[in-house]
């Protein structure tokens, strides 16, 4: 059981960080400003998650470990309503003051 | 004012979930806990001044209804994940953004803001702006693919906030 629940958490994590490291790859290659935050603000989120809920299943390992687990629980509601917002902030932004999205075929920026 | 009432009590609850010493015969802890019923109240005077609540639909409602729903957005989050994800390693760069305008029919600002949230969270969009005269938003997405998907989760919304799905 206790293997089993290790093995779990390690593919938690593993896909936690790709996920993540798909995010800043992402942030690389896409072509201009507004591509570049759907990765940022989708996978980001993703991987927040994925991290939390392996930590989730490691606090089951101890005493009151229910109380991490609580908290945990609030951090992701949060990061759920937080990451989004922010997102669209900074998108909305970059709408108001006149950046032009990118068009298939154009030179990226 | 009931509203508010239920606003402290759930600050409250949640200021003891997160600090967790809540032993009234230890020094530190009762000073601890002052703090937390000062914040609190603190918190929901300044939402009474600003007058937010007041505004809301039915917010109780709205939570209770929100684990279902949440199931099912966790999940689009995960389906909509992979295919940015996708897009981000394939060795061509295969994205098709556009700008599109998608209307809703939601009443209070709450499921308004739950709908803006979760098209950011899903299938390749994200919500640029919000026309509240025309209730319309301006959405950007990566490939034109998302449009049934957004009336799909609006109509979603719209079981949240209690009413029919319009139209």
């Amino acid at each position: 059981m206790q293997v089993f629940l290790d093995i779990v958490v390690w593919v938690l994590l593993i896909a936690g960080g790709f996920f993540s490291l798909t995010a800043a790859v992402g942030v690389l290659r896409f072509p201009d400003f507004y591509t570049r935050l759907h990765p940022a603000g989708k996978n980001d989120t993703l991987g927040v998650l994925l991290f939390c809920s392996a930590m989730l299943i490691e606090t089951m390992k101890y005493d009151y470990g229910y109380l991490v687990a609580g908290r945990l629980v609030l951090m992701v509601l949060f990061m759920l309503m937080a990451s989004p917002i922010a997102c669209h902030a900074i998108t909305q932004a970059a709408y108001v003051d006149g950046l032009r999205p990118w068009k298939k075929g154009e030179p990226r920026r | 004012m009931l509203r508010h009432l239920i606003l402290f009590v759930v600050l409250c609850g949640f200021w003891a979930a997160l600090s967790g010493q809540l032993d009234w015969t230890v020094p530190s802890q009762r000073y601890l806990m002052g703090c937390g019923l000062v914040s609190c109240a603190l918190t929901t005077l300044l939402m009474w001044r600003v007058g937010f609540l007041e505004k809301e639909g039915n917010f109780v409602m709205i939570a209770l209804r929100q684990p279902p729903y949440l199931v099912w957005l966790l999940w689009q989050i995960i389906i909509s994940n992979w295919d940015v994800a996708v897009r981000v390693w394939k060795p061509k760069l295969d994205v098709d953004p556009s700008m599109i305008k998608t209307s809703y029919s939601l009443k209070s600002e709450l499921a308004v803001a739950i709908f803006a949230n979760s098209i950011t969270l899903t299938p390749g969009t994200v919500t640029v702006d919000i026309d509240s005269k025309n209730r319309e938003f301006l959405v950007h997405q990566l490939s034109s693919t998302g449009e049934d998907g957004l009336k799909f989760m609006h109509d979603k919304v719209a079981k949240l906030e209690g009413g029919e799905a319009a139209e």
